[in-house]
Protein backbone atom coordinates (compact mmCIF):
# COMPACT_ATOMS: atom_id res chain seq x y z
CA UNK A 1 0.00 0.00 0.00
CA UNK A 2 1.71 3.54 -0.67
CA UNK A 3 2.24 5.59 2.35
CA UNK A 4 -0.20 8.38 2.25
CA UNK A 5 2.61 11.04 3.14
CA UNK A 6 3.91 10.58 -0.53
CA UNK A 7 1.20 12.40 -1.91
CA UNK A 8 1.04 16.03 -0.61
CA UNK A 9 -3.43 16.01 -1.02
CA UNK A 10 -3.47 13.08 0.89
CA UNK A 11 -0.92 15.16 3.40
CA UNK A 12 -3.40 17.79 3.63
CA UNK A 13 -6.14 15.88 4.41
CA UNK A 14 -4.67 14.16 7.39
CA UNK A 15 -3.60 17.31 8.29
CA UNK A 16 -6.97 18.69 8.63
CA UNK A 17 -7.99 15.09 10.10
CA UNK A 18 -5.31 15.39 12.90
CA UNK A 19 -6.30 19.12 13.34
CA UNK A 20 -9.97 18.05 14.13
CA UNK A 21 -8.86 15.12 16.27
CA UNK A 22 -6.70 17.33 18.76
CA UNK A 23 -8.95 19.88 18.89
CA UNK A 24 -11.97 17.50 19.71
CA UNK A 25 -9.04 16.55 22.62
CA UNK A 26 -8.68 19.67 23.82
CA UNK A 27 -12.59 20.81 23.91
CA UNK A 28 -12.85 17.30 25.99
CA UNK A 29 -10.66 17.97 28.59
CA UNK A 30 -10.99 21.08 28.95
CA UNK A 31 -12.08 22.16 32.64
CA UNK A 32 -15.64 23.33 33.44
CA UNK A 33 -15.89 26.81 33.82
CA UNK A 34 -18.49 27.13 36.52
CA UNK A 35 -19.41 24.23 38.82
CA UNK A 36 -22.56 22.48 38.23
CA UNK A 37 -24.34 22.86 41.64
CA UNK A 38 -24.22 26.68 41.45
CA UNK A 39 -25.85 26.92 38.37
CA UNK A 40 -28.92 28.97 38.72
CA UNK A 41 -31.95 27.80 38.05
CA UNK A 42 -33.93 31.15 36.59
CA UNK A 43 -33.69 32.10 33.02
CA UNK A 44 -30.57 33.52 31.61
CA UNK A 45 -31.30 36.83 29.82
CA UNK A 46 -29.80 38.29 27.04
CA UNK A 47 -29.82 41.47 28.17
CA UNK A 48 -26.17 43.22 28.56
CA UNK A 49 -25.37 44.11 31.97
CA UNK A 50 -22.88 46.84 32.58
CA UNK A 51 -22.10 45.88 36.43
CA UNK A 52 -20.14 43.07 36.88
CA UNK A 53 -20.40 42.94 40.56
CA UNK A 54 -24.22 44.13 41.13
CA UNK A 55 -25.26 41.06 38.53
CA UNK A 56 -23.15 38.32 40.99
CA UNK A 57 -25.10 39.73 43.86
CA UNK A 58 -28.52 40.16 42.34
CA UNK A 59 -27.99 36.07 40.76
CA UNK A 60 -27.25 35.71 44.26
CA UNK A 61 -30.57 36.76 45.60
CA UNK A 62 -32.78 34.95 42.72
CA UNK A 63 -31.02 31.28 43.38
CA UNK A 64 -30.83 31.25 47.31
CA UNK A 65 -27.21 30.33 47.03
CA UNK A 66 -25.39 31.71 50.20
CA UNK A 67 -22.20 33.87 50.24
CA UNK A 68 -20.23 30.56 50.24
CA UNK A 69 -21.72 29.19 47.06
CA UNK A 70 -20.72 32.50 44.61
CA UNK A 71 -22.60 32.08 41.44
CA UNK A 72 -19.95 33.15 39.01
CA UNK A 73 -16.78 32.46 40.42
CA UNK A 74 -15.70 35.85 38.82
CA UNK A 75 -16.09 34.19 35.29
CA UNK A 76 -17.70 37.44 33.66
CA UNK A 77 -19.39 35.40 31.12
CA UNK A 78 -21.15 33.20 33.77
CA UNK A 79 -22.16 36.46 35.25
CA UNK A 80 -24.22 37.70 32.09
CA UNK A 81 -25.93 34.43 31.96
CA UNK A 82 -27.06 34.29 35.75
CA UNK A 83 -28.87 38.11 35.39
CA UNK A 84 -32.17 38.58 35.10
CA UNK A 85 -33.54 41.04 32.33
CA UNK A 86 -35.03 43.01 35.78
CA UNK A 87 -32.66 42.97 38.53
CA UNK A 88 -34.42 42.33 41.90
CA UNK A 89 -33.38 44.71 44.99
CA UNK A 90 -31.95 43.03 47.69
CA UNK B 1 3.78 52.33 24.69
CA UNK B 2 5.76 50.88 27.80
CA UNK B 3 8.47 48.81 27.30
CA UNK B 4 7.15 45.54 27.84
CA UNK B 5 4.53 45.96 25.08
CA UNK B 6 7.31 47.02 23.27
CA UNK B 7 9.42 44.35 23.68
CA UNK B 8 6.08 41.91 23.34
CA UNK B 9 5.49 43.31 19.88
CA UNK B 10 8.62 42.69 18.48
CA UNK B 11 9.29 39.62 19.85
CA UNK B 12 6.24 38.41 17.93
CA UNK B 13 6.93 40.40 14.77
CA UNK B 14 10.48 38.43 14.65
CA UNK B 15 8.08 35.24 15.26
CA UNK B 16 6.33 35.94 12.64
CA UNK B 17 9.07 36.70 9.88
CA UNK B 18 10.98 33.58 11.19
CA UNK B 19 8.11 31.58 10.96
CA UNK B 20 6.57 32.75 7.55
CA UNK B 21 10.21 31.70 5.97
CA UNK B 22 10.62 28.48 7.86
CA UNK B 23 7.03 27.22 6.74
CA UNK B 24 6.56 29.44 2.99
CA UNK B 25 9.96 27.28 2.53
CA UNK B 26 8.53 24.10 3.80
CA UNK B 27 5.36 24.45 1.26
CA UNK B 28 7.75 25.29 -1.02
CA UNK B 29 9.35 22.07 -1.01
CA UNK B 30 6.52 19.74 -0.47
CA UNK B 31 4.16 21.37 -2.98
CA UNK B 32 6.28 22.48 -5.61
CA UNK B 33 10.21 21.21 -5.41
CA UNK B 34 9.89 17.33 -4.12
CA UNK B 35 6.91 17.06 -7.01
CA UNK B 36 8.99 18.54 -9.30
CA UNK B 37 12.45 16.91 -8.78
CA UNK B 38 10.44 13.42 -10.05
CA UNK B 39 10.62 14.07 -13.38
CA UNK B 40 14.35 15.14 -13.37
CA UNK B 41 17.47 13.22 -14.77
CA UNK B 42 19.77 12.27 -12.44
CA UNK B 43 22.33 14.40 -14.05
CA UNK B 44 19.51 17.37 -13.59
CA UNK B 45 19.62 16.89 -10.12
CA UNK B 46 22.92 17.33 -9.68
CA UNK B 47 23.19 19.98 -11.17
CA UNK B 48 19.56 21.11 -8.94
CA UNK B 49 21.87 20.22 -5.24
CA UNK B 50 25.33 21.44 -6.47
CA UNK B 51 26.83 24.28 -4.60
CA UNK B 52 25.24 27.28 -4.73
CA UNK B 53 22.39 26.01 -6.05
CA UNK B 54 18.26 26.70 -5.10
CA UNK B 55 17.95 24.09 -3.52
CA UNK B 56 20.85 24.33 -1.06
CA UNK B 57 20.18 28.06 -0.35
CA UNK B 58 16.51 27.10 0.33
CA UNK B 59 17.82 24.78 2.61
CA UNK B 60 19.96 26.68 4.91
CA UNK B 61 17.13 29.09 5.28
CA UNK B 62 14.64 26.65 5.90
CA UNK B 63 16.69 24.71 8.91
CA UNK B 64 17.77 28.10 10.47
CA UNK B 65 14.22 29.94 9.81
CA UNK B 66 13.07 26.78 12.02
CA UNK B 67 15.45 27.41 15.00
CA UNK B 68 14.58 31.60 15.01
CA UNK B 69 11.02 30.40 14.92
CA UNK B 70 11.34 28.22 17.80
CA UNK B 71 13.39 29.96 19.97
CA UNK B 72 11.88 33.62 19.32
CA UNK B 73 8.79 31.93 20.19
CA UNK B 74 9.67 30.16 23.14
CA UNK B 75 11.00 33.99 24.12
CA UNK B 76 7.72 35.63 23.28
CA UNK B 77 6.06 32.82 25.50
CA UNK B 78 8.28 33.55 28.39
CA UNK B 79 8.32 37.20 28.45
CA UNK B 80 4.61 37.24 28.72
CA UNK B 81 4.56 34.67 31.66
CA UNK B 82 3.34 31.93 29.81
CA UNK B 83 5.85 29.37 28.82
CA UNK B 84 5.53 27.20 31.74
CA UNK B 85 1.65 27.06 31.86
CA UNK B 86 1.82 26.46 27.79
CA UNK B 87 4.35 23.81 27.63
CA UNK B 88 2.73 22.05 30.12
CA UNK B 89 -0.65 22.11 28.88
CA UNK B 90 -2.08 23.31 32.20
CA UNK B 91 -4.24 26.95 32.57
CA UNK B 92 -7.00 28.06 30.73
CA UNK B 93 -7.99 26.30 27.48
CA UNK B 94 -6.67 29.11 25.23
CA UNK B 95 -3.31 28.48 26.47
CA UNK B 96 -3.70 24.86 26.25
CA UNK B 97 -4.49 25.06 22.58
CA UNK B 98 -1.48 27.17 22.06
CA UNK B 99 0.66 24.76 24.25
CA UNK B 100 0.09 21.94 21.56
CA UNK B 101 0.99 24.86 18.76
CA UNK B 102 4.18 24.85 20.70
CA UNK B 103 4.88 21.43 20.75
CA UNK B 104 3.48 20.63 17.40
CA UNK B 105 6.21 23.36 16.47
CA UNK B 106 8.76 22.07 18.92
CA UNK B 107 8.54 18.19 16.99
CA UNK B 108 8.84 19.97 14.12
CA UNK B 109 12.20 21.68 14.43
CA UNK B 110 13.31 18.43 16.16
CA UNK B 111 12.97 17.02 12.85
CA UNK B 112 14.12 19.23 10.68
CA UNK B 113 17.80 18.90 12.34
CA UNK B 114 17.64 15.17 13.52
CA UNK B 115 16.32 13.56 10.31
CA UNK B 116 15.52 16.04 7.47
CA UNK B 117 18.92 18.05 7.52
CA UNK B 118 21.36 15.00 8.34
CA UNK B 119 19.66 13.11 5.42
CA UNK B 120 19.72 16.18 3.00
CA UNK B 121 23.40 15.84 3.57
CA UNK B 122 23.95 12.57 2.10
CA UNK B 123 21.72 13.51 -1.03
CA UNK B 124 23.61 16.39 -1.58
CA UNK B 125 27.16 14.63 -1.52
CA UNK B 126 28.24 16.54 1.89
CA UNK B 127 28.28 13.32 3.52
CA UNK B 128 29.65 10.98 1.22
CA UNK B 129 27.42 7.90 0.11
CA UNK B 130 26.69 5.43 -2.36
CA UNK B 131 24.16 5.61 -4.87
CA UNK B 132 21.48 3.72 -2.44
CA UNK B 133 22.63 5.31 0.38
CA UNK B 134 21.50 8.48 -1.12
CA UNK B 135 18.14 7.04 -2.83
CA UNK B 136 17.45 5.89 0.79
CA UNK B 137 18.33 8.83 2.33
CA UNK B 138 16.30 10.88 0.13
CA UNK B 139 13.08 9.07 0.58
CA UNK B 140 13.55 9.26 4.57
CA UNK B 141 14.29 13.21 4.33
CA UNK B 142 11.13 13.58 2.02
CA UNK B 143 8.56 11.46 4.50
CA UNK B 144 10.17 13.70 7.61
CA UNK B 145 9.06 16.81 5.51
CA UNK B 146 5.91 15.76 4.38
CA UNK B 147 5.26 15.05 7.89
CA UNK B 148 6.37 18.41 9.47
CA UNK B 149 3.81 19.74 6.44
CA UNK B 150 0.73 17.25 7.91
CA UNK B 151 2.01 18.98 11.55
CA UNK B 152 2.22 22.44 9.95
CA UNK B 153 -1.42 22.26 9.44
CA UNK B 154 -2.94 22.12 12.95
CA UNK B 155 0.42 23.74 14.73
CA UNK B 156 -0.71 27.21 12.35
CA UNK B 157 -4.46 26.26 13.92
CA UNK B 158 -3.28 26.00 17.10
CA UNK B 159 -0.93 29.25 16.93
CA UNK B 160 -3.62 31.67 15.43
CA UNK B 161 -6.99 30.55 16.71
CA UNK B 162 -5.53 30.74 20.26
CA UNK B 163 -3.54 33.51 19.92
CA UNK B 164 -6.43 35.67 18.79
CA UNK B 165 -9.43 35.47 20.67
CA UNK B 166 -10.27 31.51 20.39
CA UNK B 167 -11.48 29.91 24.12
Amino acid sequence: MKNPLETPGTTIVLGLLLTAALYGGLRLTAPATVPAESTPAVEASEAPVADETSTSETATVETGATESEPVASGDASASAEAAPAEPATP
Amino acid sequence: MDGVLLGEYVLRWLHFLFGFTWIGLLYYFNLVQIPSLKNLSPEAKAEVFKEGSIARTALFYFRWAAVGTVLVGLALLGHKGMLVQALTLSGPTNLRGLGIGCWLGIVMLLNVWVFIWPNQKKVLGIIPATAEEKAAAGRTAMLASRTNFLMSIPMLFFMEAFSHGLN
